[in-house]
């Protein structure tokens, strides 16, 4: 993808260069139109765990560092705003906030611990770090409601001089319509900014992006504060959006779901997690109705991906672009395999 | 009050479950060590080897043969495992191994659930282990004593092998430098497969050896592996007396905080991995450049 000279181009001028893009047009129209079809307001949830996808590549596939304690961000921001609802009676939108800010210090504190290792090293400290906080909710079982978790009544979003109510699935649907639109156009942003390219420098080769002068242990830390960041962001939004939240949520599954999206859409492309959010959602609630081992199928195709198609299913998809011969796409690869 | 009779048979409990522990973190860290991959599914070969302890004394209601068995049945999975699917993503970043095992470790795990449903299943240990011993005045069950002589009589073999044979050398050169040994002519891929094997065999026994305790139920491999992570992240990635030592502490420190603060029972033994991690990066008995 071509770096945009910023000190030129005036950040305006490629906001607009963004904003024009085919691939993100037509990602956020798919999700205007999605509410229409039989998916329905299952579109809210999708777009939900697509903000927490996206943000998720920018560590694993831009960054090339595999979280498997990502359910710490989603699950923390998720209880982040049902505490700030339930227990301080705060407005929607400052239930998300404190959602947001409590997860960036949260992973600036887990990132800090877990970044000095790297590898499958920090996959096992990321991992031990969430589930320490899933068994802490267990100390409490009254305030966090345990493995049956609690519920409460959604707020009102509340912006100064309105309050605007939030009944029903359409005004939860537009609201996080708009979180996703700004979400992904500022990953955009920042995976094709100079800071993106460092983090990519890190992923192909960490040891030279330090000789190049590049304090890597800061770029780190932001590329996993900026996964908290949106995997709270996704939380809070999960919460206000089923007015209820559990431990499960910060239960190592929940961060497993989050990896087997991104790696099934296809790792380090941004569009490609939003793909697997898609098909994890749709067809986990389609299918596990009828095949009563969905599990076992998710498995065994998320293995079959990682073994034939280390990029995924728009990885997949690519090649096969490419050997039908129609490949002017001159676009690298992707992620390493 | 709390009594010494209370402090020693919690002891002894956290010693039994550290001791099984044990069996589990040798196989991931020794796996670490040399092929620098950690096994996801490693907490499926222990819950298939309790499984397999289960139908062994089922249809021949012998404890032994279980003990015999399962090992030998796991073992010969953890090589299929190795040898068809792992072994196809050496070439790649081993996150992908580990990412791969994660999947495996989800489709074992529904795999069990499907042949033997998801129900608890009891399996009693023979009548012989039934007994209590007395110690210091508290009567201990004599299983709990012989979990732990029958893993220590074990890891001793493991350790007599790593150091007194020709195979045990083999590893331990491939835990330096697996190119080098390559370069010497020696088959790395017969000691990954062989390490592997021993590995996931080890997993199985630990797993026969926990059911009489606690029953089999599909998800006790994916309860135990992140204990067994945490113990080979306190010990020492890749350290074979790191995870000896990491497996006792968090044995009896879960059995104590189990007795003293209950509800501080799970939280305590990732209390200590935060610890150890501040004070000391590469764990207890880690070694700096072996750690990537």
């Amino acid at each position: 993808m071509s770096v945009r000279d910023n000190t030129l181009v005036s950040t305006l001028d490629s906001l607009v260069g963004t904003l024009s893009r085919p691939k993100l047009l037509a990602t956020l129209a798919l999700f205007l139109i999605a509410p229409l079809t039989p998916v329905g307001f299952l579109t809210t949830e999708i777009m939900i765990f697509a903000i927490a996808v996206i943000g998720f590549d920018i560590l694993i596939g831009y960054t090339g560092y595999v979280s498997f304690g990502q359910a710490l961000f989603f699950g923390g921001g998720t209880y982040l705003s049902a505490f700030a609802v339930s227990y301080f009676g705060m407005s929607f939108l400052v239930a998300i906030i404190v959602a947001v800010v409590g997860g960036i210090v949260l992973s600036l504190v887990i990132g800090a611990l877990s970044l000095r290792r790297r590898g499958v090293y920090f996959a096992l400290l990321t991992l031990a770090f969430a589930q320490m906080f899933w068994t802490m909710g267990f100390i409490w079982p009254e305030i966090t409601g345990g493995n049956e978790g609690f519920s409460f009544n959604r707020p009102e979003l509340s912006l100064g001089v309105v309050d605007v109510p939030m009944n029903g699935n359409v005004p939860v649907y537009a609201f996080t319509f708009l979180i996703l639109a700004v979400a992904l156009i500022l990953a955009i942003r920042i995976v094709e900014s100079p800071y993106g390219q460092v983090l990519k420098a890190i992923r192909e080769n960490e040891e030279r992006a330090q000789f190049l002068g590049y304090d890597t242990f800061k770029y780190k830390l932001l590329s996993f504060a900026i996964a908290g960041a949106y995997a709270s962001l996704a939380g809070g939004l999960y919460a206000m959006h089923t007015q209820f939240s559990f431990l499960g949520l910060l239960f190592w599954e929940t961060s497993g779901d989050l990896l087997m999206m991104v790696l099934i859409g296809g790792l380090g492309s941004i569009y490609g997690p939003i793909l697997g959010v898609f098909l994890f959602i749709v067809l986990r609630d389609y299918l596990s109705a009828i095949i009563p081992e969905w599990p076992l199928v998710l498995g065994v195709v998320f293995v079959l991906i990682i073994l034939y198609s280390p990029d995924g299913l728009l990885g997949m998809f690519r090649r096969g672009r490419r050997a039908i011969g129609s490949g002017t796409d001159a676009r690298s690869s992707g992620p390493e395999s | 009050m709390i009594s010494t009779s209370e402090v020693l048979s919690q002891l002894f409990s956290g010693l039994s479950y550290g001791m099984v522990l044990m069996l589990i973190a040798l196989g991931l860290t020794l796996i670490f060590g040399v092929m620098g991959l950690i096994n996801f599914a490693h907490g499926e070969l222990y819950a298939l080897g309790a499984y397999m302890g289960f139908v062994t004394v089922q249809t021949t209601g012998s404890f032994w043969l279980a003990l015999v068995v399962a090992p030998i049945c796991v073992g010969i999975v953890g090589i299929v495992m190795e040898r068809y699917l792992l072994s196809q993503l050496y070439d790649s970043d081993p996150l992908f191994v580990l990412l791969l095992t994660f999947g495996l470790a989800l489709v074992m795990q529904e795999l069990i659930r499907l042949i033997w449903g998801s129900g608890l299943q009891p399996l009693s240990a023979p009548e012989m282990f039934g007994g209590f011993v007395e110690i210091g005045g508290v009567f201990m069950p004599f299983y709990w004593l012989f979990i732990i002589g029958f893993t220590l009589v074990v890891t001793g073999l493991v350790i007599l092998v790593l150091n007194k044979t020709k195979y045990g050398m083999y590893v331990r050169a491939a835990s330096r430098d697996s190119e080098m040994v390559s370069l010497l002519g020696i088959d790395n891929t017969k000691v990954y497969t062989g390490l592997f094997a021993a590995g996931a065999g080890l997993a199985g026994l630990s797993g026969v050896l926990i059911a009489p305790l606690r029953g089999v139920r599909p998800v006790m491999g994916a309860e135990i592996i992140i204990a067994a992570f945490v113990v080979i992240v306190i010990g020492g990635l890749g350290s074979v007396g790191g995870a000896i030592l990491g497996s006792i502490v968090v044995g009896v420190l879960t059995s104590f905080t189990t007795l003293w603060f209950p509800q501080l029972s799970e939280v305590a033994m990732f209390v200590a991995m935060v610890v150890v991690l501040l004070l000391l990066p590469e764990g207890l008995m880690g070694e700096k450049e072996r750690v990537e």
